[in-house]
Formats: structure tokens, sequence, C-alpha cells
């Protein structure tokens, strides 16, 4: 008896947590179907009529489709690179003995406390030095090829936990370092892999003032940048039920990647639970 | 020479066939009014000279790279502008990078220190700066420079007056290219206005605060404003000048230029804040303001929940997707003197203006240059507007009829309460510029109290006390 | 079957160490680390990010230790800090073991639906919550006018519960991403473990304080100092919300770094070499934290 009051009381719980998050999502959505003078007049009321205008015109107006796909391209990519780079690295720093490797490691893990907003500056003279901005691969390579201690610091706890066995075993077998990170290691770490997967994700997609300063062609502004740009026009416009479509756009994309991954993540888990 | 303006004309020639050729004819009036000869125009492209009338080249190719801040005004006037001007020099070409964030970018640019990769003509910010650091190509000559519609006259006539003050130059040169300004104060629903029979424009300090009072009584906000901004500065940031003719305090000005005096803590800035202080304890000032934003602020007088919102002219512009079709913007300046000789201080000042980056290719700047002279042409404020909002910098624009009746129902009351009322239009320039962390902080204390005053939260004496020690501390540092 | 031999291993792992470690290493000295300590030499300047550099000691790092508004802000980050910190784990923990270990049919869809937070904008955010805390039509005010206790309070613009009201709209935001975090970290737990447990009688609150928690520690312990990271780093909300007042009440460090540094709308002067001090600061108060949370929970084996 008491067991079931307090599963309902959990059950409660979790239900209060869902709607405090979904009721604004849901906010946002119907607010986006108003006329600007029905959102500003009342904005608990419900629409009168559908202004399904707002998203043509936040499709156009936000150039929304070019900047998916220069998403789309630049968070794919950087992706790919960061999380091969993260898999690696992590198992150079806490699976391998080497001589700088306690050095090197708190050299990364320094970026952490360093606050960042004056890096700007130095960061587009270097990228500008290399003819690397106004590009979308120059803010693939930012993104992606410098060691993230994010990524480093989770991924590489979560392989200290590994266990040694397996990969000693596939050593003696004769498999080379790559091989046994192909094979043995991703497949293991793929919960943690997919859980950076999803912050690296989120990250990259979010990110908008250094895309921003780094990208000067509209056309290869990103979804963020957009946004970003969007935003700042509020300003100097009150068109915010554009705004609202527009980001109901563009956050539908972020969900679907996101179901895909915490699907990987429960495969994952559940391939880690038949190992251990 | 004789030969020079010969060949200019033929050039000219050329390139209005040029012109007509490329605009399917939907440009009224041309531009181009130079002295064009057509007679002598029959000879074919092959053997027009290499230079126009205005002495630069015609063969050599040209990309003005251009920083445009897409604000309040859009950029529709703008390309328009750009797209006029490579038609009739078909050498120059624009490569525009617009944003509403186009100041972070001008900033790290700036600071990467890559004259090559600078904008040529850039959204003028913090121009002191840029100017101490030898950055800016002076626009003082621009001034003499003649529009192509202004029937021989210089610009400096053609442009309305505050705009091109020698006394007011930073480091003796003007910097700033002005490409329009606006008209601070009082913005407010005429029809609200008209169903209560309130008063549209008060002539003394008391008639406002039995406006307010009036307002009050119908249970309405008589005030609202952009805590979050600071737009409360739109209507009484003049108001100490008032004080200072009330007063006869003739040196005021002077003190204002040079910081040589007491700012703050002045008797006329206390007042000013007693009064605005006094103004928020009896509720005219709404609380709500304080944590608003000021599309929030002015959305609450379109929706009638306030009676008056302190900005700017853009806001008809800025507001007209949330607006009703019928509303109608009325707008009025606080008088804060009970003396109806003192004129009301009306706040004025530049709202957009353009800058040269100087370590640009001469030719580069020249047809800069060249570009910002035809913004000011009537045809180019026409469509700025039209379609941006904005006030008229040509002295000359109203002299059309047609051009004034087509003006907006904003734009046409604030004409009409200037003509109505004994105002000054007040720049507010001063000649030290102070550049400290110091200022800084002097400021940032006040305003960042600012809204809490104007709603009778906190008193204003402590605070302008405070900012007038970090004030002199600035003034003193400057003084080394 | 091969055997390699001890050099064989040894060029094997030279090899994988240049090809892996090196270019990423190298990226991120230079395009990381480089410019912040370039940011150290510029804290020595006064320098407005435009002119002349114009070196002044140690006059910046004066200004900063009679500077006012740092120690205001500063206030506030600590109390953000004691405050978003643990309210943020406790939540974030309770929502991963109930999505993890209690078979709710309805759990699939909380797993998407929790993580919603992270996708939205900042800007949206800041909106959303602007308008709970509106002083008219803000929902908190209706609910409140609902429940007869009030209903007419400028929530963000009250110097008294500006602050205060900020730490809902960090909770909720950061809680998303932790739980995902610590979802993910207990469904590594091997289910044996649990199993055995269970057998032994064990209550599930006992579970949770008796097995996973202790298992969690280290990623805890990370969370704690990602979140207290963020915490300070962070100023977005109060750049869009408050900018930092009213008077000065939801001032917090970096965001007067920030502007500092960019400018504001009023006061567009730039200020990078004292700026530059600021993130001196910061960074010693990053360290300083970290410290402070490692002695805390000293018994682990996770080292950074």
């Amino acid at each position: 008896m008491t067991r079931r009051m307090g599963s309902l009381v959990w059950r409660i719980i979790l239900l209060l947590w869902a709607l405090s998050v979904i009721l604004p999502i849901i906010w946002i959505v119907y607010q986006s179907f108003k006329t600007n003078q029905q959102f500003f007049a009342d904005i608990w009321s419900l629409p009168s009529t559908f202004q399904w205008s707002n998203y043509s015109k936040a499709w156009t107006n936000l150039g929304v489709g070019q900047s998916m796909l220069n998403t789309v391209y630049y968070v794919g990519l950087s992706l790919f690179i960061s999380l091969t780079l993260a898999v690696v690295n992590a198992y150079a720093f806490t699976k391998m003995e080497w001589k700088l490797r306690n050095i090197v490691w708190s050299l990364i893990m320094l970026s952490l406390f360093l606050p960042g907003i004056n890096i700007l500056v130095p960061q587009y003279t270097l990228m500008r030095a290399l003819d690397l901005t106004n590009s979308l691969n120059g803010l693939v390579l930012l993104a992606s090829l410098p060691l993230g201690a994010f990524e480093l610091l989770l991924l590489g706890s979560f392989m200290r936990s590994l266990p040694k066995e397996l990969e000693e075993s596939a050593f003696i077998d004769g498999a080379t370092i790559f091989q046994v990170v192909r094979k043995i290691i991703v497949p293991l770490a793929m919960p943690g892999l997919v859980t950076i997967g999803i912050f690296k994700f989120v990250a990259l997609y979010n990110d908008f003032l250094g895309p921003f300063i780094l990208l000067s062609d509209p056309d290869k502004y990103t979804v963020s940048v957009n946004m970003y740009a969007a935003n700042a026009m509020m300003e100097y416009k009150s068109d915010w039920v554009t705004l609202l479509a527009g980001l109901v756009i563009t956050v539908i994309p972020t969900i679907i990647v996101y179901m895909l991954f915490q699907r990987k993540i429960i495969e994952g888990a559940t391939l880690g639970g038949v190992k251990g | 020479m004789k030969s020079k303006v010969k060949k200019s004309s033929l050039l000219v020639f050329s390139a209005l066939t040029v012109l007509l050729a490329a605009c399917s004819g939907n440009n009224g009036n041309n531009p181009a009014t130079e002295s064009a000869n057509p007679t002598n125009g029959n000879t074919p492209a092959a053997e027009a000279p290499a230079v126009y009338d205005n002495g630069l080249p015609k063969d050599e190719k040209v990309t003005l790279k251009v920083g445009f801040l897409e604000a309040g005004y859009g950029r529709e006037w703008f390309d328009h502008a750009t797209a006029l001007f490579t038609e009739r020099y078909p050498n120059v070409t624009f490569d525009i990078t617009a944003s509403p964030k186009i100041p972070d970018l001008i900033t790290t640019k700036a600071a990467a220190g890559d004259d090559k990769d600078m904008f040529d003509i850039l959204y003028g910010l913090a121009y002191t700066e840029f100017v101490d650091a030898n950055k800016l190509e002076p626009l003082t000559d621009i001034f003499q420079m003649k529009p192509s519609d202004g029937g021989g006259k210089t610009l400096d006539e053609l442009i309305v007056p505050g705009y091109n003050v020698p006394e007011q130059y930073y480091k003796g040169e003007n910097w700033l290219f002005p490409i329009a300004n606006y008209i601070g104060g009082m913005f407010y629903d005429q029809k609200l206005f008209e169903d209560n029979g309130w008063n549209k424009s008060p002539k003394t300090y008391d008639e406002f605060l039995a406006l307010c009072e009036a307002i009050m009584s119908k249970g309405i906000d008589p005030i609202v404003y952009s805590g979050l901004y600071n737009y409360s500065i739109f209507s009484f940031d003049t108001k100490v000048f008032e004080l200072a003719i009330d007063n006869g305090n003739k040196e005021f000005r002077n003190h204002y230029e040079n910081y040589s005096g007491p700012e703050f803590t002045s008797a006329e800035s206390v007042e000013v804040y007693n009064r605005l202080y006094d103004m928020g304890q009896k509720g005219y000032i709404s609380k709500q303001s304080v944590g608003m934003n000021h599309t929030q602020s002015q959305m609450l007088a379109l929706q009638g929940k306030a009676a008056m919102v302190p900005s700017g002219d853009w806001i008809e512009n800025e507001m007209k997707e949330s607006a009703p079709e019928d509303f109608e913007w009325g707008y009025m300046a606080v008088p804060f003197s009970n003396n109806p000789e003192t004129p009301i201080h009306i706040n004025n000042g530049l709202s957009y203006a353009f800058q040269i980056w100087a370590n640009k290719p001469d030719l580069t700047k020249q047809w800069a240059k060249q570009f910002l002279v035809s913004l000011l042409t009537n045809e180019v404020q026409q469509i700025l507007v039209d379609k941006g909002g904005a006030f008229p910098l040509r002295s000359d624009f109203m002299d059309d009829s047609a051009r004034a009746a087509n003006m907006k129902p904003l734009q046409k009351s604030i004409a009409t309460y200037m003509s109505e009322n004994n105002v000054v239009l007040e720049l507010k320039s001063r000649k030290v510029v102070l550049n400290s962390p110091d200022f800084v902080a002097a400021n940032k204390h006040v305003q960042d109290n600012t809204a809490l005053i104007l709603t009778g939260q906190k008193e204003p004496l402590p605070i302008l006390e405070e900012g007038e020690r970090l004030l002199q501390k600035a003034v003193q540092e400057a003084g080394k | 079957m091969k055997t390699l031999t001890r050099t064989n291993i040894h060029i094997q792992k030279t090899v994988f160490l240049l090809l892996a470690v090196l270019p990423p290493f190298a990226a991120y000295v230079l395009f990381t680390l480089y410019p912040n300590v370039l940011s150290i030499y510029y804290s020595f300047l006064d320098w407005n990010g435009i002119g002349e550099k114009k070196y002044i000691g140690l006059d910046n790092y004066i200004r900063l230790f009679q500077d006012p508004v740092v120690l205001n802000a500063l206030k506030h980050n600590l109390i953000l800090v004691a405050t978003v910190i643990p309210i943020t784990l406790i939540i974030s923990l309770v929502l991963a073991d109930l999505l993890v270990n209690r078979q709710y049919k309805e759990n699939k869809f909380y797993k998407v639906l929790f993580f919603f937070p992270n996708v939205l904008s900042l800007v949206v955010i800041a909106l959303i919550w602007s308008f709970i805390y509106d002083g008219t039509f803000g929902l908190l005010n209706s609910v409140l006018r609902v429940l007869g206790i009030g209903g007419d309070h400028n929530w963000l613009g009250s110097p008294k519960t500006a602050l205060a009201s900020t730490i809902p709209l960090y909770v909720w935001c950061y809680v998303g991403f932790y739980v995902v975090i610590f979802m993910n970290a207990m469904s590594a737990i091997p289910k044996t473990i649990y199993e055995s447990a269970t057998l032994d009688g064990i209550t599930s609150f006992q579970r949770f304080t008796k097995i996973t928690l202790p298992l969690m520690s280290g990623i805890i312990r990370v969370g704690m100092i990602f979140l207290m990271l963020n915490v300070i780093k962070g100023f977005e909300y109060m750049f869009i919300m408050t900018k930092g007042g009213p008077g000065g009440a939801t001032e917090v460090i970096s965001l007067y770094m920030f502007n500092l540094a960019f400018g504001t709308e009023s006061l567009s002067q730039h200020f990078y070499g004292y700026a530059s001090t600021i993130g001196m600061l910061i960074f010693v108060l990053l360290v300083l934290l970290k410290v402070v949370i490692d002695k805390v929970f000293s018994k682990d084996s996770v080292e950074f």
C-alpha cells in the first residue's frame, strides 16, 4: 500500500516537472500562430485564427532553409571529427602510459577555468591569418580540432571504469591499438560517447557569438546565428510571433537528432549490461 | 580645363545611357542633373574619357565594403541607394555586410588590427576611440561637396543645421556622416487623448503635471518607459537646459560642454531628478517600467494601458507589426519650465551615421565619399523617410509639398508640434570627451539606478553624489 | 598469430600518440590556450581594443580591488552558486533515478521531454521567463491572483526579488542537461549490482543512497564543477532580461566583464585591458572553487 502511495508521489513529481517543461513549449507553439497584436494583447489567450503566414515569413526572412543546410554541414562534420578525436584521446589519456601525459592533461583542463570572453579577438586574428574566416570549413576546424576538456573529462572517466581484460586479451591476440580502439573501446564506451555527443551537439547547435564573428556572409549563417540576429532585430522591431515561428522550425531537427541519440544510449546501456 | 569639362559631360551622358538602359523607368526624377550636354553625347562609349566629372577614373573597378547596421530604418533604403550609385558609376560595386549586431563585428575587426579586412564604410560607433587611434578618415571636406540635386549648393548649406558645426568638431574635424537624426520625446495614442480631451501640448511643467493627474484619474498609467534601456533619457535628458535658463545660469552650457562644473549634482540636474522622483512617487511613472525593454513599454502605449511613452521618432516604424491599422501616434515634448518664454528643449541627435576607415586606398576613400554624398540626395532621403520612417536631414526636403504631404502621421504630428510650440532642438554636444573606466563607472552608477529613482523607489541625491564623485575622478584623470 | 616485440609496441604507441594526440593538442594550444595567455598580457594594459596598447603595470589590478561593482557582482555569483548548484543536482539526481530505475510507462516520453530546454535558444528561454515574471500579465502574478495572495509584484523589476527570481530559471535550464548525464551514468551501472541488492530486501530509497549515489560520486562531482563553471561564466540571461539591474541587483561578474570589453547600448566605450583583468579574477575564482569542491569530495579517484 505505502509502496503504491510512494509510487504515486514519484509519478506526480515526474509529471509536474514534465509539465514545467512542456507548458512553455506549448505556449511557444500556440503563440507562434497568433498575430503580434493578439500576442501582446493577452499572452494567455488562444489564437483566434491560425497565422500560418508567420511560418512562411520566418522561413524566408530568417533564411531558415539555407541556414539549416549550413547547420547540418557544420554540426555534422564537427561532431564526427570531434567525437573521433575524443575517443582516441580519451583512450590515450586514460589507458596509455606516456611521458608528458599528466602535463598535457592539466594544460587541457586549464581551459575549463578560463573565462573565454576575451579570446574572441585573438581567435579571429588567427583564423584571419590562416584565411579561415567566412568559411564553414574554418568554423568546423575551430569547433572540432582543439581538444575539448569537457569531452575528455567525461569520456575519460567513463573509460577508466571499463574492464581491462578485453583489450588486454585483444593485444595478446596481436591487435593494433587502432583496432582495439575501434573494435573494443568504441562499442564499450558507447553510452559515454553518446552523452558527450549530445552535449557537443547542443553546444555546436547553440553557439552563436563565434560563428557570427567568423562568418560575415549571411548565406553561411547557421541557425543559431540567424536566431541571434533575428532576436537582435527585436530591438528595432516588434515582430515576436515570427521569431517564435522561426524557433519552432529550428527546434524540430534538434529534437529528432536527440531522439535518435537517446535510442543509441539505451542500446549502448543494454550492451554494457550484457557485457557487465 | 575646358576639355576636361567636355570630357566629363560626355561621360555623364554615357553613364546616363547606362542608367536608363539599366533601370526600367520606375525612377521618376533622374538624379543626374549636372551640366550634361546631350549634343556632345552621340559618340559611342569606346571614345569615352577615362574619368567621370567628379574626377575619378571610370575604368578602375572599386568595391566598397560596407558594415551596415540593420536596425529600425531597415536596409531597403540602403540597397536602393547602392543600386542607384552602381547604375550611375558602373565601376563601383558594393559588398555589404548587414546585421543588427554589426558593432560586434566592427570592434572585433578593429581589435584584430587588419586594415585590409576592415570595412571601408562602417556604421558610426565609438568614433572618438577610433579617432584617437588614427583609424578614421576626416569627413569635413564632404560637407563642401555638392549633392547632384542640390542646385549647386554644398552639403553644408543643404543639411539640417547642427550637423556640421566647427565648434563641435572632435580634434578639429568632422568624422561622422549623418544619415538620420532622431526626435526624442513623449509618444502617445492620438485617439486616446482626443477621446479623453487630454492636453496634447502642455506649455508648462504645471500643465504637464495636470495632464498626468488627469490621466491617472482615469486609472491609466500616465507614463511607462523602457527601464532596461534607460529610455527616459529621450524625454528628460535635455531638461537641465530649460532649468538653467530659468535659473539664469549662463555658465551652465559652458560647464556642460567642458565638464568644468558639477555634472550630476548641479542645481539643475538635482532638480530634474527630484522632480522625476516626485513624479514616480505620485505614480505618474509606472513601476512596471523598471525591467521593461522598449518594445514591451511601447506595446503598453499601443494597448492604452499607459498613456505616454518616452522614445524616439522611430517608434512608428518599430511598432508597425504590432499596431492596429488605424492607430495614430502623437508626439509631444515635456516642458520643465513654468515660464512659457523658456523654449522647450527637444532631445535630438544622430541616430544613424557612417564613418570611413582611414587606412584604405585613396581611390576607395574618394568613392566612399562620393557615395555618402549621394545618400543625401532627396531621392534617397525619400526612401529613407518612406521605408525607414526616418526624419529627413535635407533642409529642402519639405519644400516639395508632395513630399511633405506624404509624410507619416507621426512625422506630421512632430512637425505640427514643433511649429506650434516654442522649441529648441538640443543636440547635447560636448567639447570634451571623457574616456576612462571612472567615467563609465559614474554613468553606470547613475543609469543603473535611474529606473528606481524615476519610479520613486530610491532617493536621487545619494546616487547623484556617488556618480559625481566618480565623474570628478575621471575629470581629474583627463586633466593630467 | 603474430608476436609483438617490445620495440614494435613502442613504435606503434608512438605513432598512435603522434596521430591521435598531437594535432588536436597543437590546435588546442593555438586556438584556446594562446588567446587566453594573451589576455594575461592584456590585463596589464590600458587598451580599448582599438587604439594603442599602453602598459600600465598593476593599475588595473588596483582598480579591481577598489571597484564596488566587482564586489557586488561577486556576491551575486556566490549566491547563485550556493543555490543553483545544490537545487539542480538534487532535482536532476532524483529525476534521473526515477527515469532509469522505475518502469513507469510514461518514462520513455519524459526521457526526451526533460532534455527539451537545452534545445531552446537562450533568447527564447529568457523571453518565456520574462513573461512568467511580468509585473502586469505575468503567469506567476496570474496564479497568485487566483490564489488571492498579491499578484501585482514586478518580480524582475524589484531589487529585492530580481536575483532570487533568476534562480528557478537557471535550475529549469540546467536540470534537463544533468538528468541526461546522470541517466546515462546510471544506465552504465551493471544491473546485477541492483539485482543482488534487491534480493537483500533493500528499499528503493536505500538503493538510491547506498548504491547509486556512491557509484556516481565521480560524475556528480564533475557535474558540480561544470555547474559552478556555468553559473560563474554565464551571463546571458542577465544580459537579456535585466542588464544587471535594477540598481545592480542582478549584476554578475561575467556580465560586467562583457560590458567592459564590448560596450553597452548607452556607453559604447571599451576597456579591453580592464576586462581582461576581471577575466583573471574569474579564473582565480573558478580554480579556488574547484579546489573547494575537490576538498569536499576528496575520496574520489577521478583526477583532473
